[in-house]
């Protein structure tokens, strides 16, 4: 009988004990909990913009007028058009007769 | 005497238990604030630090079958204020005033507007983020930012028609953001948390309900041919001074729309200019005119009508129906069933359809979808509107042949074409990608459909009404259409569509497109000279995008020697 009394009296400040080191850990780890929410957040954000950008930079309009004035590339005329067709493991070479 | 003398114990019990009944009342209060009238200070306390925060979902994001992102929303910060923390801190309005942008008296009538108890006012919304940081820097008591999305829009005007646009609250209002709100709307997290008195979170109670993002969505569209096609149309709107001009871009096999859009056109990405969306390509029923002249010829061979031989005289470029004058450009004298397609004659239609009753001619429009929506899962798509008569009239049978009395869609003809293109097979059309849930029904045999694809060709050539919708390097076939509008009853004179549909390549199809420009000018008018010149411009550069190999390199000089030559000299 007394045994038991002190058994649970012991349990009792345990589990006493425990509540208070996890509500401790609790306030310890939430801080760091919401600077990762934060975090992601912020990456999210980030990836969602860099998304936008990229489509903007992408657009046919802007990749024209880059290709034509910084990189200089122009269509080729029909005349110097090479048309290659595979056969076998040969490449044919085609060209205009016009 | 000494002090031991007035020891008394009775003093010493007195104070202890005196002592001990205080100490007894303190813990009986005690326990009755902790144990039985908990709930009254429980609300108390949590009123001051117990707070509901809302976790903002995001918006899926709307992309191109390549993954290209057409609509994505972007972060924002949207001020707001507890109002009865405000109100108590009338000296912090001017500070507001300044950092936000927000009158003063209009912050006053703000919080007199807002019924008590509540717990959240907007002050401003949507400010970008470096801006809204500058008023968090004014640190006023009870204002605090909400994180919220603003959609941006890429591809501008060419997509808005389209994808339509969202609220200030990120709902889909138009298009696909409407047809699709409900799967690219996410779900906004609740979490119960305390806050300390400088606002940071100590604990959270529960997550209420989980954030949930929206659903990314993957439409069909290529989004580099829809800006080719775009170009195209607002190139030739200009041009031709067209109140408006519309294509539509299908994948012959699949039914997959790669391109639709509509001019005039505007700017999703503000907010005060943009307008109502017009896809005319899927909205806007109007009667085809000539490009229904293939299908009677279908029609006609699948019957055994005509044969592709059969010769049919036009002369005298005109007949007389009920009254009415159905005329010819010209005297065309005897065509072939190809020739009166090419020559685009109403009279050599009229003969030919005229050998077909006019309820067969209708069930076949039904079967090749005419009558009802493709399917496409555009927002207000709508059916084709065909007369109910038990008995037609000789006029009306054959305005049937000839494409008036009925009105149709650009996407019901893009998909018919399709039809031809694929060999007979009628797809339904989609606007999303890997959409596999269709089925294509068999609309005609594969023979009737290359034949019908044969002579559709030779509307494409030198001497055909479409040869300005010629593709070096490619077969292309198709046909034109120019038709009076009809308004308040009366075909109007003046005012015209001009129309093409076809496809290219002809040996191996891929790509089906329609293109009507809408009143164009007077001087130039007809689909072979106006909407025909705008499919080449964009199928040139969409076949190419694709990568479709050519099936039409003309004479070439083919073997190894010559390359070497070439090299030598």
């Amino acid at each position: 009988m007394r045994t038991l009394f002190v058994g649970l009296i012991a349990f009792c400040l345990l589990s006493a004990l425990s509540i208070v080191w996890i509500r401790h850990e609790n306030r310890v780890l939430l801080p760091i909990l919401y600077e990762r929410y934060a975090q992601r957040d912020d990456l999210n954000i980030e990836w969602r913009n860099l998304l936008a950008e990229r489509a903007t930079l992408s657009r046919r309009a802007q990749l024209k007028n880059w290709a034509s004035t910084v990189g200089k590339m122009n269509e080729p005329d029909r005349d110097v058009v090479l048309f290659l067709k595979k056969q076998s493991n040969d490449w044919l070479y085609l060209e205009h007769s016009q | 005497m000494t002090r031991e003398a007035y020891y008394a114990p009775v003093r010493d019990i007195i104070v202890l238990v005196s002592v001990f009944l205080l100490f007894a009342l303190l813990a009986a209060r005690a326990a009755q604030l902790q144990i039985s009238d908990t709930e009254v200070l429980q609300a108390e306390g949590d009123a001051r630090f117990l707070r509901n925060e809302q976790v903002t979902a995001n918006r899926g994001i709307i992309k191109d079958r390549n993954g290209v992102v057409l609509a994505v929303s972007t972060p924002v910060d949207s001020v707001w204020a507890e109002p009865e923390v405000l109100r108590k801190r009338s000296y912090a309005w001017p500070m507001l005033e300044n950092a936000i942008g927000l009158p003063r008296d209009s912050i006053a009538a703000k919080l007199e507007q807002i019924e008590p108890g509540r717990e959240f006012m907007y002050l401003r919304r949507a400010l970008v983020p470096d801006h809204a940081q500058q008023v968090m820097e004014l640190n006023v008591p009870g204002v605090a930012l909400l994180r919220e999305y603003r959609r941006y829009y890429p591809f501008g005007s060419s997509l808005a028609n389209l994808i339509g646009f969202t609220n200030i609250d990120d709902e889909g209002l138009e298009g696909i953001e409407l047809a699709h709100n409900h799967r690219l709307t996410g779900q906004h997290g609740i979490r119960r948390v305390i806050k300390d008195r400088m606002g940071r979170v100590v604990e959270t109670l529960s997550d209420d309900q989980r954030v949930r993002d929206g659903e990314d969505i993957l439409l069909s569209i290529d989004a580099r041919i829809q800006q080719v096609v775009h170009q195209a149309l607002v190139d030739a709107a200009n041009e031709h001074r067209a109140t408006s001009a519309s294509a539509v871009v299908v994948d012959v096999d699949t039914g997959e729309i790669l391109a639709i859009s509509t001019v005039p056109s505007f700017n999703p990405n503000e907010m005060d200019t943009r307008d109502t969306t017009h896809n005319y390509a899927a909205r806007h029923v109007f009667e085809p005119g000539s490009v229904i002249k293939p299908f009677v010829v279908a029609k006609a061979l699948l019957e055994g009508k005509v044969h592709p031989e059969t010769i049919i005289n036009t002369s005298p470029g005109q007949v007389v129906i009920d009254g009415f004058r159905i005329r010819d450009f010209r005297d065309y004298g005897e065509l072939s069933v190809a020739g009166v397609l090419e020559k685009s004659s109403n009279v050599g239609a009229i003969k030919i359809g005229s050998q077909i009753t006019p309820h067969a001619l209708m069930d076949f429009y039904d079967s090749l979808g005419l009558n009802d929506v493709t399917g496409s899962g555009i927002v207000g798509e709508v059916p084709g509107s065909f007369p109910q008569r038990s008995k037609w009239r000789l006029s009306e049978h054959a305005s049937l042949t000839y494409g008036y009395g009925f009105a149709v869609s650009m996407l019901q003809i893009a998909r018919a074409y399709a039809s031809i293109a694929n060999g007979g097979k009628l797809m339904p059309l989609t606007i999303l990608a890997n959409d596999y849930s269709r089925q294509g029904a068999l609309v005609m045999p594969k023979s009737i459909a290359q034949e019908v694809s044969r002579m559709l060709e030779q509307v494409v050539t030198p001497t055909g009404t479409a040869r300005r919708a010629r593709i070096p390097m490619y077969r292309v076939a198709g046909k034109t259409s120019t038709t009076q509008k009809l308004i308040d009853g009366v075909y109007q004179e003046e005012r015209h569509r001009a129309m093409f549909a076809g496809f290219a390549p002809v040996s191996d199809p891929k790509l089906v497109a329609v293109v009507l420009v809408d009143e164009p000018s007077v001087k130039e008018y007809y689909g072979g000279l106006v909407a025909a010149p705008v499919f080449r411009n964009f199928m040139t550069v969409a076949l190419r995008i694709l990568n479709i190999p050519p099936d039409n390199l003309g004479k070439l000089a083919s073997s190894r020697t010559a390359h070497y030559e070439r090299s030598e000299t």
